[in-house]
């Protein structure tokens, strides 16, 4: 079996590192992202992922810029994501040093985008992010951009879908968790890590190494993420993956 | 350039700031949010959190239990204050010697060893040394004060290590404090990297050596981060007192002063209205003088926007301060030039490329200009909407007259001391240590 994942999520806005709560950005934690992988690289993550969640694509030189400073510094995976809308931007995203690439939005209004990508990168190379929100009575239902807008879609149903397609990943993320302090969405996890076979990325709401824990053990996940907690302490991600590990958990 | 509808912080504030849906800065958010957290149940958390060292350090014999980083301002006398009379601990203090002190700091800071009955250690850069690194680095990143930052968020690592004492207990998270990098809620502590990114600017020591700046190992001693090893293996952490206490500084500077004889600064300041925040050194304001040049807001911005978070002052009674203070070229400006061994012209060059555009624009006749100010946004829509309530504490009511400069209320006062050095052009003197 693989080994389980740890992946540190830097979400940018504007080319800083911002942290999200539910959605919203309440602060700036880096204006220099670069600081923040650095040090995350030396302190035994799996893989980083970076997100632009910009309100609009004004900046999105800086994100690119961002980008490529980072994978000339990162030796671990480096996956990054938002405002992808085509295989073209896809391309470009690789060759500015890029390994994978996080399709949302564009994935649910033109889901064909996925199996193109699928086919000319490669599965390997594609993660599907999906937005969950809790309904009143209970039920889930996917959002798409930055959490705005309704899809109509179960979350369950819409992971069999892309997986279907060709995606080789899922990033699960839950809006109401969202930089919560909560712990993941557990429910919700199972649910879509009993549904599919490709590995799901759990994330939103971790606020201590116990909630990682839970993500694998009870929620089924292949790999646990986090933004803002990473952030918070020295080695954080050191402590985290010692945690893991005395947890029983198989981790690099 | 948008504008904080609360404060006054400029959209390029630094380190960064954002503002939300109603146009309020992180940095007001932050302060409100204080309203939101369970004091006591803080404060009982760091209560319990100190006896677990005060115990282990006594059955291990070490005499001291945690460190201060001090400088002999009002925030190191509040947090000995709180260690050692409150809490019974057995501080260490510690202090990295910039160079650049005022006389009112070094009786500051005698004072503070004197009326707490700590030790301190007190670490001396050489000033020939200090010279090199703070001409390289203002022409680098326009920093003067590099070795200031790095000094005081290294030394007191190295003291831990070498003392093996592993507790660091800060004031406040000065960065959270003005801009709201982080929440309250995150309980943030010490991290290197804050110290890389924001502290130095993105520079560890061995960034500063090469043939341009002239600069060696031997130079940088007292900036050098123990490894990863010695902080891992003695457990360091770096704690914030003001994630666990309400975190008021002028009621703390007004406790240390009735109390302790901790003494402020009299008659105008060239940068701020405020006579009790950074007593210690002479060249902040030059430093700040930098911020405007570079960002077009100085010590005014962050001072006024401290009082309107507090509700002492209104946003208008701020904007005020700005006119009257932001742009100010400092007088202590021909001392730093005499002793960095530049021109005034030079001085104007090597930050030129750091103008912000977004604020800095060039005339017709080759001046720069700033292209907006928060003058220009007393009236912005919204404002009304965001208003913090007015204290009864007023920044400028007669009682709080040995706390701010005011001109309707201080007449004839004695100029102060930061200017009287001015006029000595002695570099000797100029350095006090």
């Amino acid at each position: 079996m693989l080994k389980k994942r740890l992946i540190p999520v830097l979400i940018l806005r504007d080319g800083m590192v911002v942290q999200s709560v539910r959605f919203k950005h309440t602060n700036v934690i880096h204006w220099k992202p670069l600081t923040a992988v650095d040090f995350f690289d030396r302190w035994a993550v799996d893989e980083i992922i970076v997100l632009d969640v910009s309100r609009n694509k004004k900046q999105r030189n800086k994100f690119y810029q961002v980008v490529e400073e980072l994978s000339q510094k990162c030796f671990v995976p480096l996956t990054v994501g938002g405002w992808i809308d085509s295989v073209n931007e896809i391309r470009k995203l690789l060759r500015l040093g890029g390994d994978k690439v996080v399709i949302n939005t564009e994935a649910v209004r033109r889901p064909t985008l996925i199996a193109e990508c699928a086919q000319v990168f490669g599965s390997q190379c594609i993660v599907v992010s999906i937005d969950a929100r809790m309904k009143e009575d209970g039920t889930c239902e996917v959002y798409i951009d930055r959490g705005q807008e309704a899809t109509g879609l179960d979350p369950v149903g819409w992971a069999r879908e892309v997986q279907k397609l060709g995606a080789g990943e899922i990033f699960l993320n839950c809006i109401e968790r969202d930089g919560f302090r909560q712990g993941y969405e557990l429910g919700l996890l199972q649910q879509v890590t009993a549904a599919v076979d490709i590995p799901v990325i759990a994330m939103g709401g971790v606020f201590s190494w116990q909630h990682l824990v839970d993500g694998i053990t009870l929620g089924g996940a292949e790999a646990v993420a986090a933004a803002n907690i990473f952030h918070y302490t020295e080695h954080s991600t050191k402590k985290a993956k010692d945690y893991l590990r005395q947890a029983g958990i198989d981790v690099r | 350039m948008e504008y904080c509808k609360r404060c006054l912080y400029p959209a390029n504030a630094k380190p960064a700031i954002i503002f939300d849906e109603e146009g309020v800065c992180s940095g007001c958010r932050y302060h409100e949010s204080r309203q939101n957290i369970d004091w006591r149940e803080r404060e009982k958390l760091l209560r319990e959190f100190l006896e677990t060292y005060k115990k282990k350090f006594k059955e291990k014999g070490n005499p001291y239990d945690c460190i201060i980083p001090v400088s002999g301002g009002k925030d190191s006398h509040y947090q000995t204050y709180l260690m050692k009379v409150v809490y019974g601990m057995n501080p260490l203090l510690v202090t990295y010697n910039h160079a650049f002190n005022t006389p009112l700091g070094i009786r500051n800071l005698n004072n503070l060893v004197t009326q707490f009955g700590c030790d301190l250690i007190r670490f001396t850069a050489n000033p020939t040394s200090v010279r090199k690194i703070s001409r390289y680095m203002l022409k680098k990143v326009g920093d003067l004060t590099w070795h200031y930052h790095a000094g005081i968020r290294t030394f007191p690592f190295q003291v831990a290590v070498k003392y093996k004492i592993p507790l660091i207990v800060w004031g406040e998270h000065g960065f959270a404090e003005l801009t709201g990098m982080f929440t309250l809620e995150d309980m943030v502590e010490f991290t290197k990297w804050t110290r890389q990114e924001h502290d130095m600017r993105g520079f560890e020591p061995d960034d500063l050596i090469n043939d341009e700046s002239g600069i060696t190992w031997n130079d940088l001693a007292p900036y050098v981060y123990p490894t990863y090893e010695e902080i891992e293996e003695l457990g360091v952490r770096g704690i914030y007192l003001s994630n666990f206490l309400y975190w008021n500084a002028k009621e703390q500077a007004d406790f240390v002063i009735s109390n302790y004889n901790f003494k402020t600064f009299s008659g105008k300041r060239d940068r701020t209205f405020s006579l009790y925040t950074k007593t210690d050194d002479h060249a902040n304001d030059v430093h700040d003088y930098l911020k405007y040049l570079k960002f077009g807001y100085g010590r005014a911005t962050d001072d006024a926007s401290m009082e309107i978070r507090h509700g002492r002052m209104s946003r208008e009674e701020g904007i005020e301060m700005v006119k009257q203070y932001d742009h100010v070229r400092p007088r202590t400006l021909d001392t730093y030039l005499k002793f960095l061994e530049i021109t005034e012209a030079e001085f104007y060059d090597w930050i030129e490329p750091m103008r912000d555009p977004d604020i800095w624009e060039k005339n017709d006749q080759g001046k720069w200009v700033v292209n907006d100010s928060v003058v220009n946004h007393a009236h912005d829509e919204g404002i009304d909407h965001v208003r913090v309530q007015q204290v009864g504490d007023k920044t400028f009511s007669e009682h709080n007259k040995g706390l701010y400069y005011h001109d309707g209320l201080e007449e004839n006062r004695e100029s102060n001391e930061v200017a009287v050095r001015a006029n000595r052009m002695d570099t000797l003197d100029f350095i006090v240590l």
